[in-house]
């Protein structure tokens, strides 16, 4: 095995090994602090196409240039022209070209085009010396650049999931009313925050069926008309729509209160549940 | 691709022949009119490029990308690629507030065409640092608070802060012209453009400059303590610090004289 097929087995095997319990946005500068080592260069790094007027500098190294902001046309332009595929200069042009600014110094380079959804990408390298870059040396690179698109597809659909959950959580915390969902599956469960206050849970977010059920029969027990609350629950569970509206749960303590209860089945394609909805009466 | 000249609304003025060039970069929420009463004193011996920050002024409002201009090296490829395409060389720039940082970042990337550089109130960060003793003069809940209040009331903060950033008393008139400068910016480019200004550090590269550096701090500055000049002066080499007699964070408007006596010793 030619040590470029190693290096190749290296940066798979690594990047497998990689700790997934640690925050996935340094799964990719991992990778390329990989690529650093094993191909010894004297720049790396990554070079993101945020919209159309942003091309920006990442996971670089030297970490100076992180965050240099690049106009994207004149790159993209270079990767057209090359039909987007790996771009070797064992001899980096002396000007006219896109990335000028960062390879100044610099003998042999290679531009790694990454094309994922939502944003593309290039991995840069470059070394002071120069370079020669033969089919094994290339192979290595294509074969890596293979598992580099998988990274890095892998990051960004992870970092898309994480946004997501947190601007939906931000929103349902955010409602007044306590909600509580309890998944039939028997597994999982949520609460926002008010329910959380209003079960005395350790916190709001994810929550076992159980736990929850068991909060939830103590917070009956407290009411003032848990024989009326047992009856309309009866007739939920008999009835064909399912559902309450309307339904008043009444506290007597630590103040005296009432709830309007809602509760909903709540079913789509992924998800089969129950969603309790529990909203402060006033006056 | 967009017209530079349309982008930066940019003005060339001054002696077109001279072989010097001094480019006045503008600070947050004001525009290249702020230097108007700087220029005059200069023109006859430089070639003088006025422009305005994306975002701001009469720039091209289709050229502001939230992604762009998240940080500030957005204005910094701006700055370079404005000097590209005028083929600009022996560069005195002149950067007030962000710009200062700007000008001294444009010339790190791009050695040998700046020739000097003028820091009016500028600072490398305005967080607070006490894990290395940093005194920047705001602390993060000052900073969330200042981007909550931009945020539910863009209006009623811009006369407030216009009213501290300037610190003229006695003439009112400036800080109503500075509110009224504000206002004129998109709200939600503004809060996004302070962002990326109030969180920025670039203390690191302070080191690296190796031009003279003139910097202007004035008294009693809301965005720029006196601890901040102390530090730029300590860390860049071959800087020199003038303080200008009069209060608040825009002294090219409030002592124009005494800008340009600091600019004319220094240049």
């Amino acid at each position: 095995m030619t040590s470029w097929e190693s290096k190749a087995l290296s940066f798979i095997n690594q990047t497998s090994r990689w700790d997934k319990d640690k925050h996935i946005s340094s799964f990719l500068t991992f990778s390329i602090n990989l690529l650093k080592n094993l191909f010894q260069t004297n720049i790396t790094l990554q070079i993101e196409f945020e919209d159309e007027s942003t091309a920006r500098v990442k996971n670089a190294s030297p970490t100076y240039l992180d965050d240099m902001v690049l106009d994207p046309e004149p790159i993209r332009k270079l990767l057209y022209s090359n039909g987007f595929k790996t771009i070797y200069w064992q001899s980096i042009p002396t000007a006219g070209h896109a990335l000028k600014d960062l390879l100044q110094a610099f003998s042999s380079a290679i531009i790694i085009p990454l094309a994922t959804e939502p944003t593309n990408s290039i991995i840069l390298m470059g070394w002071s010396e120069p370079m020669t870059f033969n089919n094994s040396f290339q192979e290595c690179v294509e074969t890596i650049r293979l598992r580099l698109k998988e990274i890095l597809t892998y990051s960004q659909q992870q970092q898309h999931f994480q946004k997501v959950a947190s601007r939906y959580a931000a929103i349902m915390h955010t409602i007044p009313h306590a909600l509580i969902f309890i998944n039939n599956d028997g597994f999982s469960g949520w609460v926002n925050q008010p329910a959380a206050e209003l079960l005395h849970l350790s916190g709001p977010g994810e929550q076992l069926p159980a736990i929850l059920s068991d909060a939830m029969l103590q917070l009956r027990s407290k009411t003032t008309n848990a024989a009326e609350i047992y009856q309309e629950a009866m007739r939920l569970f008999s009835s064909q729509q399912n559902s309450i509206t309307s339904w008043e749960w009444k506290f007597a303590s630590p103040e005296e209160m009432s709830y309007n209860v809602t509760c909903l089945p709540v079913l789509s394609q992924q998800v089969s549940g129950r969603l309790w909805i529990f909203e402060k009466k006033q006056g | 691709m967009m017209d530079i000249f349309q982008k930066h609304n940019i003005h060339i003025v001054g002696n077109l022949e001279s072989p010097k060039t001094l480019i006045f970069g503008h600070g947050f929420g004001l525009d290249q009119t702020c230097f108007q009463y700087i220029i005059p004193a200069f023109a006859s011996d430089f070639k003088i490029v006025l422009y305005d920050n994306v975002g701001g002024g009469m720039s091209d409002i289709n050229a502001f990308s939230f992604h762009r201009y998240a940080t500030i090296d957005g204005y910094v490829t701006d700055l370079t690629e404005l000097i590209a395409a005028l083929n600009l060389k022996d560069i005195i720039y002149v950067g007030h507030s962000v710009s200062g940082m700007i000008g001294l970042l444009a010339s790190l990337r791009h050695p040998g065409i700046f020739e000097r550089l003028v820091m009016i109130g500028s600072s490398p960060r305005y967080l607070d640092d006490p894990s290395l003793d940093y005194i920047g003069g705001f602390d993060q809940p000052a900073l969330n608070g200042f981007y909550d209040a931009m945020e539910s009331n863009f209006h009623a903060w811009a006369a407030g802060f216009a009213t501290m950033a300037m610190n003229q008393p006695g003439r009112p008139e400036l800080s109503a012209a500075f509110a009224n400068s504000l206002q004129a910016i998109r709200a939600d480019i503004a809060v996004a453009v302070a962002r990326s200004i109030f969180q920025l550090d670039h203390r690191h590269v302070l080191k690296n400059v190796n031009i003279p550096v003139l910097i202007l701090q004035t008294a009693d500055d809301i965005a720029v303590p006196a601890a901040v000049s102390d530090y730029l002066e300590s860390n860049i080499p071959y800087s020199t610090r003038v303080k200008v007699y009069t209060t608040g964070h825009f002294p090219q408007i409030s002592a124009p004289e005494e800008v340009i006596s600091g600019m004319q010793s220094f240049l």
